[in-house]
């Protein structure tokens, strides 16, 4: 019994301690969750929270007004920038005085010293526009291009652009129709001139340089439509002729002799572009017209030199000699003008312009008549002056450009320069004499590789025939019985 | 302190001597007069200072004198060195280069009676070839002004004068021309090119630019020679029994005579800066680069410019 009792007590404690150690465990489970979701707890308060927008916040919104899609992208844009404030170009003053390139900024202070009316200002406009392209051009003349807010365009109205062999004035309506789109591409900030040369004759369309506004492109282009339109009329009216040098240069070249692309280009200088497009025919005062051979001639030199030859001529052959070859002149003379003046018949007949020629001579040429061969002097140490006394060499005319637009523009070095030479169609480039430089292309290309310029061939439109094929002996005849 | 009686002492006589002050009469606007030297002139507060009357108002002197203080002034800060500086820069503004290799060419023109061009004849010289060589130089000074008063400078008139020195040769290049003896001499010219600029006004703390008159260097080089190197392969030049070495064409002398060069170079430059003093007489700072330069030329202001 006694072994019973101690069996049942022995179960009893230990079911009892099963209950205990299972209820323990319970409570240890139960408590290590507790635990658990205790310290997670814990962990997360120190966790930095971001703040989350107060309410009051939302209080502060203004409800958004509905508004059509189209009034809010017509709103203007309102921008407080220093381009925007700054004076309208209108205002700045753009004189001819001093250049004073560098300025510092105002400073404040006491005084009434602010006149500053007389500064020039152009360099600092220009910095100050430049980066808004105020003002600045694109031209693009004949395949030269360039940018500048200056322009001025200097062309040929001489007969030499009117040539038959140049495509007579179907070229020179080309280069109006060149004009008009170079001109009327302008922004009407940029400032241009035109100007137009015909030997010693040069005329600019304005004294200065002008804003290409939408009067100005009319009357500008309305100026040069007038030009070379009746070839009866070719060139600059010496009333037209309006350039009278700024000042006097120290160059090789006297005055009298800078004539045609030069004195254009001394005009157009004097303006002060940022750059010049020059279109001409030929380079000298003296161009040949079989050879090509362009020069500028020593005018004063020139007439000694002939005077010195005629005497040593007369010296030599004596006049009867002399006598001869005068006559022979004046008789063919006399019939190359009546071809002339027959061919123009002809072509006023056909609804042609007339022709221009350079020299009376240039028809005999064409209808295959040559001059008689001209004397040469034997002993040319015989003369005082010497046949290369009488024309500039290439250096002269060099140093004369270079004088020309390094006293116009001194520190500011060159403008950009672009040249444009009108040729017949089909011109043969490589000769001879170019390979001397003796042509007037093979002188603008050397000029433009030296000023870092361009230079193009402008190709006229296919010769002009004419219209009458002519025999020397009928017109010889016609004038002898003219004069009877 | 005991220093700084000798020491004002000092710097009042050193101002007086560099502002060329001196006893002068004023006048008040009253008409009452008063006989002192002008020490300094403060433009903010607009008043003068003088040696025994000590400061006075501007406003308190006839207009004439007012104009006389200011001018005064101006003189003395435009003639400090310090706060009226001056600088001159040698730049190459441009140049131009042409070379060429070309046939020599003698060509004559002759007038046709009642003919626009004359005409031409032209004779190439085979076999002979010529070398120019153009080298054009613009080179100028930019004269920088800045005034570090605090006050304006008025009327500021710059003279500048440029020297230089070209060669030209005495006889034309005439291929027939290279026999005589001055074919290849030149003569040196002195040039001289001056310009005159007035600034209006040189604000406070303003930096101005101005430029000298532009001086032009032309180098120019003439080479001619022959380039009918026959010699070895025996052409028909080498058969000349009286040739020799030497190259020789009809007329036209020696080849190696052909030959010639000119050059220039710029001597310097001559700078005058000047305002109106006080007295109406004008007041000039000078510059000169090099230093030497007033050794080799003068400034000579009774010529007449150009």
């Amino acid at each position: 019994m006694e072994i019973q009792k101690k069996k049942k007590r022995i179960v009893a404690s230990s079911a009892a301690i099963l209950s205990i150690g299972f209820h323990l465990l319970l409570i240890l489970v139960a408590g290590s969750m507790v635990a658990l979701k205790f310290y997670k707890k814990e962990r997360a308060g120190f966790q930095v929270e971001q703040q989350k927008p107060k309410l009051e916040r939302r209080k502060l919104q203004l409800p958004q007004k509905a508004e059509p899609f189209i009034e809010q992208m017509t709103k203007p844009k309102l921008q407080t920038t220093a381009r925007i404030t700054a004076t309208t170009p209108q205002m700045v003053n753009i004189p001819e005085q001093g250049e004073y390139v560098k300025m510092a900024p105002m400073p404040s202070f006491q005084g009434g010293y602010t006149n500053f009316v007389q500064m020039d200002r152009t360099m600092e406009f220009n910095a100050k526009y430049r980066d808004v392209s105020f003002g600045v051009s694109a031209v693009d003349f004949f395949g030269t291009r360039g940018k500048a807010e200056k322009v001025v365009v200097v062309v040929d109205t001489s007969k030499s652009m009117l040539f038959d062999d140049r495509g007579g004035i179907g070229s020179y309506e080309m280069v109006h129709a060149d004009l008009q789109n170079v001109i009327g591409g302008m922004r009407s900030a940029t400032l241009f001139n035109v100007v137009l040369f015909d030997h010693q004759r040069v005329s600019l369309f304005n004294p200065a340089l002008l804003p290409a506004t939408p009067s100005a492109k009319t009357n500008v282009l309305a100026w040069i439509g007038g030009i070379n339109t009746n070839l009866a009329h070719v060139g600059i009216s010496a009333d037209a002729a309006n350039f009278t040098a700024k000042r006097q240069y120290d160059v090789p070249m006297a005055a009298s002799d800078i004539t045609g692309w030069l004195k254009g280009f001394q005009a157009a200088i004097e303006l002060k572009p940022e750059i010049i497009f020059v279109l001409s025919s030929d380079w000298g005062s003296v161009t040949t017209m079989r050879q090509n051979i362009s020069y500028f001639m020593k005018r004063e030199a020139f007439l000694k030199y002939q005077k010195e030859r005629a005497a040593l001529f007369l010296a030599e052959e004596g006049k009867e000699q002399m006598d001869e070859y005068m006559a022979e002149f004046s008789q063919l003379r006399a019939a190359a003008l009546k071809m002339l003046e027959l061919e123009n018949q002809a072509r006023l007949e056909a609804e042609l312009q007339p022709k221009v020629v350079r020299d009376w001579d240039e028809i005999l040429a064409d209808n295959d008549i040559e001059l008689p061969t001209l004397p040469l002097v034997e002993e040319p140490g015989e003369l005082v002056t010497k046949p290369v006394e009488t024309r500039y060499t290439l250096g002269e005319v060099l140093e004369t450009f270079f004088v020309i637009v390094m006293d116009n523009y001194r520190q500011q070095g060159f403008p950009q320069l672009n040249f444009v030479m009108l040729t017949a169609d089909g011109y043969t480039r490589s000769s001879t004499e170019g390979v001397s430089k003796m042509t007037s292309d093979a002188k603008f290309s050397d000029l433009s590789k030296m000023v870092g310029g361009r230079f193009r061939y402008l190709s006229g439109m296919p010769k002009v025939d004419n219209q009458l094929d002519q025999d020397l002996d009928d017109v010889l005849d016609l004038l002898d019985l003219e004069e009877m | 302190m005991k220093y700084s009686a000798p020491l004002l002492f000092v710097s009042l006589f050193s101002a007086a001597l560099v502002n060329g002050a001196e006893l002068r009469t004023f006048t008040n606007a009253g008409g009452k007069t008063m006989e002192d030297q002008l020490v300094r002139y403060d433009y903010d507060e607009r008043i003068a200072t003088f040696d025994r009357s000590g400061k006075v108002p501007l406003d308190t002197f006839s207009k004439k004198d007012q104009a006389y203080i200011l001018k005064w002034n101006m003189a003395a800060g435009f003639k400090s060195k310090m706060r009226f500086k001056t600088e001159l820069k040698k730049a190459n503004w441009a140049r131009m280069k042409h070379e060429q290799n070309v046939t020599p060419y003698w060509m004559d023109a002759l007038q046709v009676p009642g003919k626009t061009t004359p005409a031409h004849s032209v004779v190439m010289i085979d076999d002979y070839e010529e070398y120019t060589a153009l080298y054009f130089e613009a080179e100028g000074y930019a004269i920088k002004l800045k005034n570090q008063n605090f006050f304006p400078i008025e009327n500021v008139v710059v003279e500048s004068k440029i020297f230089y020195e070209q060669e030209h040769y005495q006889i034309p290049d005439d291929i027939f021309s290279s026999m005589e003896r001055e074919y290849d001499d030149t003569v040196a010219t002195n040039k001289v090119r001056f310009l005159s600029e007035t600034i209006p006004v040189i604000v406070p703390h303003e930096e101005v630019i101005v430029h000298s008159d532009c001086a032009i260097i032309i180098d120019h080089q003439l080479d001619r020679s022959s380039i009918s190197s026959t010699t070895e392969e025996g052409g028909e030049e080498d058969e000349d029994d009286d040739g020799g070495d030497e190259e020789v064409a009809d007329g036209f002398g020696e080849w190696d005579d052909h030959s010639r060069r000119r050059k220039g170079k710029v001597t310097g430059i001559w700078v005058r800066i000047g305002i109106e003093g006080p007295d109406g007489a004008f007041i000039w700072r000078q510059m000169v680069d090099p230093s030497s330069l007033p050794k080799k030329v003068s400034w000579d202001p009774t010529t007449a410019e150009p």
